[in-house]
């Protein structure tokens, strides 16, 4: 068990490495310049981009950037240089992106949480009444909401729960923008809670919608070919109730295979979510990301990248162990 | 002949699909008797275990319905119990283990877990008693290194031992009736007469009875007292085995004799094969559902349903012309024993 | 609404495939290429509002205005620096914030269009004796600063803030961008208390646009100057000062208590609000969302037809829209480059009876009634768009008419170079395909063209690549692209630096390749092409003019030099100028008073200080 886990962080470490040089190398060839914008500008003079260039490294052979970013890169240590500055201004790299983690998380894990907590009870409680009016109006529901692109149901919700609501009631209940209020710092804790949750639910529940449809169709599934398994029907022949029948016999069997989805999803968390930060200008790691890629602003984007790439490894083991533990049939060797 | 413990009558199982409604039971009567060794045999879709669920009251609805009929277990009517009072029945009077050991039991549970779960649902003990319950029905079955197999997970064990664990746990609460679907069909050869044996030897100790349900009529010889062949949902023809055997009087029985494989035998002539498959239950023709498939079918055969005749001494077919016919070029040499 | 949502999922998209695929400077779809950006509080002389300014600010009463309260203005930008010497530090919204809390020698006059001083007493002329043309050649500049003017911290503002702004932005270690300073002659440079004197090498407009943004040398001396000052502010010299910078949410800067300016009119101390909230809300649908939920007081959104119809119709709710014609101009432009023919082997391009054809054939009204609603007119000039007094309105001469179009197609096939039967007069009109506004164009043209025999293709493409190697290596045959402009004759004199004959790409911003030499030894390989197919009488008079606009001071000489050359850039049809671009600022006008949008490089936030709040 050790050894595996040993074996495969090292293989996360390669495959970590692999993805760092194939990201640089395709962000290297993808046409851009990091110095376009300013380049275009006629004001500045070749002299000037020269020491632009020369400022940001940019001068120096490909391979002799990739490995200084590299070498400096691992140093996460050395706060807030390690990671380079970005192109864009001459902000540190590290201090933007740890800067966004707060607003990203808290906006994610809130989504992730709703969608895990209402969709997989959602999609367990419409397996056991398949073909029911409840399954059948939730199962609409879902398809629905999952086939509405974030960007209309994020509008819409910001349209409808916080401009329209608020003209008809004449009461503020949610904001359509923004993660706290500007005067939050002098604010209550009552009303800082209040502040942030009024904040919170519209890009929360935007993202967690769309989680939720794709949550419980899994789920739905996954329970429905555990409701049929023989070892199920062994169950209630024994004479089981049917309450220890699904809590005992179908649920575990029935979360094993959404324990791998959950888990890259959380994996994704640091990436954000580029539309829904852009519609409720939430200050989170998608804005960051789609914004330097847009600028040619590589040292952002393989932060970003790298930083996704670790979640993703770390939460694939975590996967792979929890896995183990819930089905005695995995095996580590 | 003892006293009956099941007896069911004029059973209708049906199930709606998007087809059209599937007549899987229809119109089926029988009864097991305390001890008896209870065999049923068909192809499948024959309703045979849709015969056994339904007993079991273990048809899934809103799909599945028993539609009419009577099931008498020690007196009671088990389709007029309430669904507690059936769960009360369900594994400690009436137990049933499956075709496929691979699957029938939960992979992520030990096997003592699954077996005390049974035990301490339907026996007042503490944990610790159910575990020795458990211990001994393991060896029982003879599984070797009991208390260590406990805490094995089925995915630790062959084919043949988990069909062992079944049957003890089948049998862990001392049934009066043991329901086995084809219990050996997932199993080699060798195991299975093994499995056949265990099950025969305890079920005798304890005076249980058992619904052997099988498409092999191979097994059943060794093991019923009584045989019951269906087909198309329908009874075919029942009797003792011997008599089945020795006297077949319905062409479909007759044809599932003859093309039983035997090892003891050599013959010169190809293996019987019945002709065609067997037809749908979705709104079914008149007359003797078999008639599309039987060399000896008459104008008859198609338009009028054969009742179940009864031959004395326990001995029903299902066929207008029966006991007339010659079957004799369709079945096979008599039994060897 | 729904439309909207389309247009932006596509961008979205592009952005997407832009990370697998191609990363070009100019992803966004409005991209415009900028000329002229100017260090820090940019620019202008003389200019009048642009065309059609909607309903201009009632004037405050006299008696007095409110102090206190807070306003917040949001912006789809965020800066990527507060620095604005730093990298990054020429972006718009940079400057947007720093109107805020930075001080110079100019500013402009959101109502005027003109360049006022700020921390000087006077703007230095030739007249007033501020400026010296010396004998050797050479411009002697004197500034004198006001007594009042002081650092928020009470410290005066001096000479040596003069002198240490040059020192930062000459310090080779620096990556400074240090045009015109550069002819600064060190050795010149007296400082005196209240005095700064500094002499050019050579005379040059531009001059009028340096120090916009003093570095105060008390609070920055012995910094780091990158690193230091791109999360916050050196000490504030303007209204406000610079209070915190929530990354990803907002600025927040707060009242000057030392600001040395009052109200001209009522003699109040400014600034009048007690704090500014700049909000960063990038999503155009949810900036309009916000202002309607009144979360925000100013917004300056990206000008679509749709955002300014739907803003309008909350007039009657108390906000105020300003529509003004923005200093952006889109225009119609020939390839005389080599590449054209990859586009178009048949293009006709070289033939002024082609080119003028052309311009007869568009019906630029009915364009700019298409597109932008009638509400502005369309253009008979670029220098209409931002600089409209000095305007020649040289297009003029080409008034919408098919038959003078056909009769001079006529020609062109009659000329003996040329055989109408073998080769077909023919255009290819490329543009971007991600912006609504030019799609519409292109259906337009089809009607246009094809109603004089022209054989009439549209090869749109996605702005990535048109504003990358298609304009870079001038792969079009006809193009159609926009400009920002800057007011001022430093701005004049930078918008035909884009035409000199001897600056084709990729040193240059000659993009038409109109007279331009052979380029050889470029790197891409696109850019190497011969030389262009018009090289005449008039590209060589134009690259003169050129020269010798960026050679003088004299007023009345510059705008002579550019009359001219607007006259042949118009006579050769080189472009066609058709529409500038609305520029949208909103405001909830029942809420915040002395509000005033600008268009200009200044941008919605130049008389900050007398924003009040009129619900106090």
């Amino acid at each position: 068990m050790f050894q595996y886990v040993v074996r495969r962080l090292v293989y996360g470490l390669i495959t970590l490495l692999a993805l760092s040089i194939i990201t640089f190398t395709l962000l290297q060839n993808t046409g851009g310049d990091p110095l376009d914008r300013i380049k275009s500008n006629p004001r500045i003079t070749q002299q000037a981009v020269q020491e632009m260039a020369v400022f940001y490294g940019l001068d120096q052979p490909i391979t002799k950037q990739y490995l200084t970013w590299a070498g400096n890169f691992v140093q996460f240590w050395n706060y807030p240089t390690a990671w380079g500055r970005s192109f864009q201004g001459p902000q540190q790299v590290q201090a933007l992106v740890i800067n966004r983690l707060g607003g990203t998380a808290r906006l994610m894990f809130t989504a992730l949480g709703l969608a895990v907590l209402i969709g997989i009870p959602l999609g367990i409680y419409q397996a056991i009444k398949q073909y029911s009016f409840f399954d059948q109006a939730t199962t609409t529901f879902s398809f629905v909401t999952f086939s509405t692109p974030i960007f209309v149901l994020g509008l819409g919700l910001q349209i409808i729960l916080a401009l329209k609501l608020e003209q008809w009631t004449g009461v503020k209940f949610f904001y359509t923008s923004g993660m706290n209020s500007t005067s939050y710092a002098d604010f209550s804790l009552g009303e800082k809670i209040g502040d942030t949750l009024q904040h919170l639910a519209l890009p929360a529940a935007s993202i967690a919608l769309i989680s939720i449809a794709g949550y419980s169709r899994y789920q739905r599934a996954s329970m429905l070919e555990v409701l049929h398994s023989d070892y199920l029907r062994t169950a209630k022949a024994k004479g089981l109730s049917q309450r220890t029948v699904i809590v005992k016999h179908a649920l575990r069997n029935a979360l094993i295979p959404v324990i791998t989805l959950i888990s890259l999803d959380i994996a994704g968390v640091l990436g954000g979510a580029v539309i829904t930060e852009s519609i409720f200008a939430w200050p989170g790691m998608g804005r960051l990301y789609i914004q330097a890629i847009g600028q040619n602003d590589w040292p952002i984007v393989m932060a970003v990248v790298m930083l996704i790439g670790v979640m993703v490894v770390v939460m694939n083991l975590f996967a792979d162990l929890a896995y183990g533990w819930l089905d005695p049939r995995v095996r580590y060797d | 002949m003892s006293e009956p413990l099941l007896q069911v009558s004029n059973l209708r199982t049906f199930f709606t699909t998007e087809e059209g409604i599937v007549r899987a039971v229809d119109g089926l009567s029988f009864t097991i008797h305390k001890g008896e060794k209870f065999g049923v045999v068909g192809e499948s879709g024959s309703g045979k275990s849709v015969t056994a669920l339904s007993i079991m009251r273990l048809i899934e609805a809103p799909a599945g319905e028993i539609v009419t009929g009577e099931i008498h277990f020690k007196g009671q009517d088990l389709l007029r119990l309430g669904d507690e009072e059936m769960r009360k029945i369900r594994g400690a009077q009436i137990a049933m283990i499956f075709q496929d050991p691979m699957t029938a039991l939960n992979p992520v549970y030990t096997i003592g877990n699954q077996l005390v779960e049974t035990i301490m649902l339907h026996q007042e003990v503490r944990k610790s008693q159910a575990v020795d319950i458990g211990i001994q029905a393991l060896d029982d079955v003879h599984i070797p290194n009991p208390k260590v197999r406990m805490d094995d997970y089925p995915h630790q064990l062959s084919g043949g031992m988990r069909q062992r664990v079944m049957i003890a746990m089948g049998l862990s609460c001392n049934p009066d009736l043991l329901i086995a679907d084809e219990p050996t069909t997932a199993l080699d050869v060798t195991t299975q007469a093994q499995i056949l044996h265990l099950m025969l030897e305890l079920t005798e100790e304890r005076d249980t009875a058992v619904m052997l349900i099988t498409h092999d009529l191979g097994v059943v010889a060794g093991f019923c007292d009584n045989i019951q062949v269906m087909y198309a949902g329908r009874l075919a023809e029942r009797g003792t085995t011997d008599f089945i055997f020795d006297n077949t009087f319905h062409p479909y029985t007759a044809g599932l004799l003859g093309s039983m494989t035997r090892l003891d035998e050599v013959r010169e002539e190809r293996l019987y094969s019945i002709r065609g498959a067997p037809p749908s239950l979705i709104n079914p023709s008149n007359g003797c559902r078999f008639t599309p498939r039987c060399d000896f079918a008459q104008d008859i055969c198609g338009s009028k349903t054969p009742l179940p005749r009864e031959f004395g001494d326990g001995h029903w077919a299902a066929c207008h012309f029966a006991p007339d016919l010659d079957l004799s070029r369709v079945k096979r040499a008599e039994r060897v024993g | 609404m729904k439309h909207l949502w389309q247009r932006r999922s596509l961008t979205w998209l592009g952005l997407l495939l832009a990370f697998a695929l191609v990363v070009a400077a100019c992803g966004d779809d409005d991209a415009a290429t900028t000329t002229t950006a100017a260090p820090a509080a940019a620019t202008t002389t003389t200019a009048a509002p642009a065309t059609t300014a909607a309903p201009t600010t009632t004037e405050a009463a006299p008696e007095g205005k409110p102090y206190g309260g807070e306003a917040i203005f949001a912006n789809d930008q965020e800066p990527p620096t507060l620095n604005s010497y730093a990298p990054g530090g020429d972006n718009f919204i940079v400057s947007i914030v720093g109107q805020g809390y930075w001080t110079g020698v100019q500013e402009i006059d959101g109502f005027t269009l003109e360049i006022i001083p700020e921390v000087v007493t006077e703007l230095p002329t030739v007249a007033n004796g501020g400026i010296t043309l010396n004998a050797d050649g050479t411009e002697t500049i004197r500034y004198t600063i006001r007594d009042e003017a002081v650092w928020a911290d009470g410290v005066p503002i001096s000479g040596d803030d003069f002198e240490f702004t040059y020192n930062i932005i000459m310090d080779p270690d620096l990556p400074i961008t240090r045009t015109t300073y550069e002819d600064i002659d060190p050795d010149s440079i007296v400082v005196g208390p209240k005095t700064f004197e500094f002499t050019l090498t050579a005379p040059t407009v531009q001059a009028e646009l340096i120090f916009g943004a003093l570095i105060p040398k008390h609070d920055v001396e012995g910094s780091d100057f990158i690193n230091d000052w791109n999360d916050t502010m050196w000490v504030s010299g303007g209204p406000f000062m610079f209070d915190q910078w929530q990354k990803g949410e907002f600025i927040r800067l707060v009242r000057n208590p030392n600001y040395w300016k009052t109200d001209a009119v009522t003699g109040q101390q400014l600034p009048y609000l007690d704090s500014v909230i700049i909000r960063f809300i990038p999503e155009t649908a949810a900036l309009i969302n916000a202002f309607k939920a009144r979360e925000v007081d100013v917004i300056n959104p990206p000008p679509s037809i749709e955002t300014i119809e739907d803003l309008q119709t909350l007039e009657a709710e108390g906000a105020q829209i300003e529509v003004l014609s923005g200093p952006i101009w889109e225009h119609l432009n020939f390839q005389f480059g080599d590449n054209r023919f990859e586009r178009n082997p048949g293009s006709y391009n070289e033939f002024l009876e082609y080119r003028q054809a052309v311009a007869h054939l568009i019906d630029k009204q009915k364009i700019v009634d298409e597109i932008l609603k009638g509400q502005v007119e369309p253009l008979d000039s670029y220098v209409e768009a931002f600089s409209p007094t000095l305007s020649l309105g040289a297009w003029a001469q080409y008034d919408y008419d098919p038959d003078k179009a056909i009769a001079l197609l006529a020609d062109l096939c009659a000329r003996a170079d040329t055989d109408c039967d073998a080769n077909p007069v023919s255009t290819v009109f490329s543009t971007t395909s991600n912006n609504d506004a030019r799609v519409t164009l292109s259906q337009l043209f089809v009607g246009m063209f094809e109603a004089v025999g022209i054989v009439y293709t549209n090869e749109l493409e996605d702005s990535s690549v048109f504003f990358g190697e298609t304009l870079d290596f001038g792969g079009t045959d006809l193009g159609e692209f926009a400009w920002v402009g800057t007011p001022g004759l430093a701005g004049l004199v930078g918008i035909h630096d884009i035409f000199d004959p001897e600056a084709p790409p990729p040193d240059g911003q000659n993009f038409y390749r109109w007279g331009t030499p052979e380029v050889t030894g470029a790197d891409p390989e696109g850019y190497n092409q011969g030389a262009s197919s018009v090289i005449d009488e008039n590209t060589a008079r134009f690259a003169v003019i050129r020269d010798a606009m960026n050679a003088t001071v004299d007023e009345v000489e510059l705008i002579a030099l550019m009359n001219e050359a607007e006259q042949i850039l118009a006579d050769q049809v080189v472009i066609i100028p058709l529409y500038a671009r609305l520029d949208p600022g909103a405001v909830w006008a029942d809420e915040l008073g002395g509000f005033k949008h600008n268009p200009s490089q200044a941008g919605v936030t130049w008389n900050i200080e007398q924003w009040y709040r009129v619900d106090l």
